[in-house]
Order: C-alpha cells, then structure tokens, then sequence
C-alpha cells in the first residue's frame, strides 16, 4: 500500500499501522513522541489502520503547532 | 462586593448556560436517546501512560464510571456500542484469547459491538465461543459463513426504533493468518448496506452503522449511501473530536484503548431525527471510587494473567545468548530466526538482533521471562526477494557491526561469512541458502517480522519490493499475493517462540556457524 507522510510516499504490508507507515517514512524520533493526524486534522493513534492512498501528517507532541501541513 | 456579585452574576448565567446547552430542550412529540461508543479497546483493561505523556489514561474501571454517570438519567435512554477490535491486543486480552473482554462487556451492559478484523486472530472456533458467551450480539452485516454473526439488531428505546447495522472492512482476510478467514466471505460494505438500508429505514426511526472499516471509508461510505442518520466507527484509532456531517451521516468514532467515550444525543420526533450533539469525554483515572465491579473483574484477571505469566512453558538445557545479537549470531538469535522461518514457511529468515532485548537463563523458561526477552509487538511477515535484493538486505544490516547496534542480522535457512573491515556494503564474502551459493537473480521467500518489513533500522529491501509492485499492479502492492506470501498480524512473535518451547517441552539452541566473521589484512 502506498501511504502518503506529510506528503512523501512510503510503501506498507497490508495490515501494517500508522506506526509501521512513520517508520517506512524513516521518522528518527520514537513514534510515540509524534502527534499523528490523517488530512482532516484528526489525531490517530499509532495502532491505526491505515488505506491505500492515505495521509499522515506529524508534528512533534512538544510543539506548539500541530495542524497538518496541507492547511 | 461589587465585583462578588458580578462574578456569582457571571457564574450563574454560564452555569445556565451549560445546562441549557447540554440538555437542549425537547418540543412535544420529540424524545431523545443518547449513544454512547467506544472501539479498538484491544483489552486494555488498566489505565496506561502513552510515551512522552505526563498522565494516565484509559481503565475499563474509569471508563464504566462515565458510562455509569451518563447512564443514571432516566430521561435519555441509552445505547451503549462498541465498533470492533475488543478481544485481541493487551496481554489482558490475549492470554484469555478475548474471553476476559467479553465478560468486561457483558458487567458493562454492551448493546452491540461489530467484530473487527483483529476478532478473528484466535481463530474462528475462539470467535464463535466468545460470541456465544457474549450477552449482547456481535454484528458483521458484509460477512458470510460464519452463521454466529449478526447483520444488524434493533432496539427499542422509549418507543424509538434504533437500527444498527454492522460492517467490518473486506481487507480483513489480508491482515490475519490465512487459516482464520478460511471459509468467510467479506462482501463490499456499500453493496451490503444499500441491500440493508430500505429494510431499516422501513422498520426503524434511527439507523446506525456500527462501523469497523476505519474513517476515511466511513467518510466515503457517507457519500455514497444516504439514509444512515450516523457511522460510529473503528478500526483507524481515529480521535474524531469535531464529528462530520456528509450529507445527512454523522462520521463519529471515538480513538483507541478506551481512551475516550463518545457520546451521540440525538432527538427524534416523527420518526427521524431532527436534532443532534456529540462530543468525546476523556477517559482518565480519577478521584473517586470507580466501578467497583468493573475494577473487581479487571483485578480477578490481571491476577490470573500474573499466574499465566509466572507458569513455565519449557526449558532450555542452555542459556539463551541475548546479550550478543547486535554483532554476532547467538543460539536466542538461531532460536527466533527458526521460529520466524518455520511459522512463514519460508526459505530463510533474517530478522535484526535488537529484537532480543535479554538473555535467559538455562532451565525452566517462564512466560514473562520470554515476554521480557521479546518485548515488542512483532509479528511475522514473509516476502519473495531476489537473491541480490536479499544480499543488500545482509549488507545493510551487517554495515554497522562495529556500533552494535539493532540492526546485526540473526539469520536462519542461510549462512554468511563477512569481513567487518570491509567497507560497509562489500562485507558479505560467501553466503549460501539452503547449502547452494545465493543466485542474484532467484526469487527466495524470506521472512522477517514487520519493524523490519516497515524498514525498522533502515532496512529497505522489503519496501522496495512492495514499491516495485506499486508501479506495476497498485492496487496489489502490499498485498499478499505476488510478493507479499505471508502475513499474521493477529500472533505476537513472542507467542510463537512461547508456543515451540510449550510444544518441543526441551530445547538446545546452538550457534551454528550461520555468520561467521572473518578478516582479510
């Protein structure tokens, strides 16, 4: 599956998770210091499904910022 | 004074305020019912501090306490659902195969839950029994061949006829072991609800879909079929503190771990519904004596998952060497890398030396010992590589030996020579499969566990073939099929290993001579 990481294609296994898609995406910090949010803006937890086409967007949890990078 | 009065002033008109706007008010002929969700609990029974958070949060104790509280007010009848992915997750779900969840929903007074694709990862025999002990039905409307399931149910609430339909996404057969799904067919969610949808919208005032399809589907689903009044969904974990409307549907669904409740008020007068409010409550311990029996039940199984962890599976007859895995091979190492290559069926297996995270000592070997050995949520995946991309796979992660770091390969089905002098990339002298020299250009089955598939620790190989795929057939990049031959995200790795010494009672783990350093001057 193709997952889109603030906009960088990654590729995935099917039933691979949010987590999987930010380690594809070669994130050097531990997943779960990130925020994660799919391309409405909503949080989505590390454990997540994810689809083909998807988008990720992450922000670091210590800032302040954290809509996604499309808005 | 004054400004004390002012401020009771102040208080008083937004106290007023609150309530009104909590409790709208409701005409003649309009009642209303609340709805309260939860999904992908994945037996977290125990509040839990997620990485880089300061507090707590969760506990099916905490979380009864909410439901308990919204419950208590005789003019809102209440439904309470779960959008799937309950029963598999948490070891206080696991080692109970799910049956220490549906006890939990059955004290908490569940009306409903669809089954998500991780129901499945016991096996369909599990399923059935934890249905059939569940005191509320388990709904898969798109689902065939497994005759426990339910396509929808409805209740009556204060006169009000609430349909909920269930659907589970159709990819579920390609993230469970093959053997589970043996038999079941997962028919498209919006052909099956477009069948269902007229026969609801006849029969009840409110229709729900009990979603575990994740959200952008429920997103898509919304578009495509009008008639359903909300999507309360799973599966994605996906925190939906603003819900959004698509056309007439709520898309709702409430997290992961039962972190947070959804609440779904809705008003209804003449047979649909004319008025509707939601929002997420954090779920977190706090003061105040949660519920009790809930808090009982958890405590009853986390002791009995204590005893489960304290049991003895096996025994070694030799120390289990995990002090060594980042930089050479080590008999644990030869241990897991056979486990992963016999559960894929695979020719060879290559997984990274930082999955082993302690050594264990020769004797009798306790669950928790291997738990703690293997701590991490890997599972087994296999894949075809060719034999160069397989070498580059070897190189990348022979490349930094002198680091020791995670990414030292333990191998099985396969034996290398190396020289760590080499420049990184070049250090592979020899290396054979199953006794013959590797040929660059022959597909192998290589399995691996899925932070490695992922490219955990750099590696790249397994997504390149996945991206390979991608520019060919898009729609089966990833997918099992051409590359992708094996894929059990429902049995943790560590299980496995549990299970060979559980079987095999006795093991001698050797090293073998499968990497052997050696130096040219």
């Amino acid at each position: 599956m193709k997952i889109y990481v603030c906009n960088q294609p990654v590729f995935v296994a099917a039933g691979m998770t949010v987590r999987h898609a930010l380690l594809a995406a070669g994130c050097r910090e531990k997943p779960e210091d990130l925020l994660v949010r799919d391309e409405w803006g909503n949080e989505v937890g590390l454990d997540g499904a994810l689809h083909d086409g998807q988008q990720l967007f992450v922000t670091k949890k210590s800032q302040t910022d954290v809509r996604p990078r499309s808005l | 004074m004054k400004k004390l009065r002012l401020t009771a002033v102040l208080v008083f008109a937004l106290l007023s305020f609150s309530f009104t706007g909590f409790v709208s008010q409701v005409n003649a002929g309009e009642k209303r019912i609340r709805i309260l969700y939860v999904n992908d609990f994945h037996g977290f029974s125990q509040p839990y501090r997620p990485y880089g958070m300061d507090d707590q949060w969760g506990g099916a104790a905490f979380l009864d306490k909410k439901i308990r509280a919204l419950r208590a007010d005789p003019s809102i009848p209440t439904l309470l659902l779960a959008a799937g992915d309950m029963i598999q997750g948490n070891n206080w779900a696991n080692l109970f195969q799910g049956r220490s969840v549906i006890e939990l929903m059955n004290l908490m007074a569940f009306d409903a839950m669809v089954m998500g694709n991780h129901e499945l990862d016991f096996g369909q025999d599990v399923l059935k029994q934890r249905i059939r002990e569940a005191a509320f039905p388990v709904l898969a409307a798109n689902v065939l061949g497994l005759p426990e399931l339910k396509p929808y149910m409805i209740k009556e609430l204060d006169g009000i006829k609430i349909a909920v339909i269930g659907l589970v996404t159709e990819h579920t057969p390609t993230c469970t072991h093959p053997a589970n799904a043996v038999g079941l067919t997962f028919i498209s969610p919006i052909k099956v609800l477009k069948t269902y949808l007229p026969e609801l919208r006849r029969t009840a005032d409110v229709v729900i879909v009990l979603s575990h399809l994740g959200h952008d589907m429920d997103r898509f689903l919304a578009g495509q079929v009008s008639g359903v009044d909300a999507i309360i969904g799973g599966h994605s974990h996906t925190r939906v503190a603003k819900p959004s409307r698509i056309g007439n549907t709520l898309v709702l669904q409430a997290w992961e771990h039962g972190r947070a409740l959804g609440v779904l008020d809705l008003t209804v007068e003449e047979g649909r519904v004319t008025d509707s409010s939601s929002r997420l409550i954090d779920v977190k311990p706090e003061d105040g004596a949660a519920g009790e029996s809930v808090a009982e039940l958890v405590q009853r199984y986390q002791q009995r998952m204590d005893a489960v962890l304290d049991s003895v599976v096996g025994r070694t007859r030799v120390s289990l060497n995990g002090a060594e895995v980042r930089f050479r091979e080590t008999n644990f190492g030869n241990l897991v890398a056979d486990v992963v290559r016999r559960t894929a069926g695979a020719e060879v297996a290559l997984i990274n030396g930082g999955t082993i995270r302690a050594s264990i000592r020769k004797g009798p070997v306790r669950l928790k010992e291997l738990y703690s050995a293997l701590p991490f949520n890997n599972y087994v995946v296999a894949f075809r590589l060719r034999g160069d991309q397989l070498r580059a796979a070897l190189e990348h992660g022979l490349a930094r030996v002198e680091f020791r770091d995670g990414a030292f390969p333990q191998i099985s089905g396969m034996t290398l020579t190396y020289d760590p002098s080499a420049p990184a990339g070049r250090r592979i002298k020899t290396l054979f499969v199953g006794g013959r020299a590797l040929a660059a250009g022959r597909e192998y089955t290589v399995a691996t566990n899925d932070f490695l598939a992922a490219g955990g620790d750099g590696y790249k190989a397994f997504a390149e073939v996945i991206h390979a795929e991608d520019l060919v057939e898009p729609s089966a990049a990833g997918r099992p099929g051409a590359k992708l031959v094996f894929n059990d995200a429902g049995r943790w790795l560590r299980d496995l290993v549990a299970d060979t010494l559980r079987t095999q009672g006795e093991i001698h783990p050797v090293r073998e001579n499968r990497i052997v350093e050696i130096f040219h001057p």
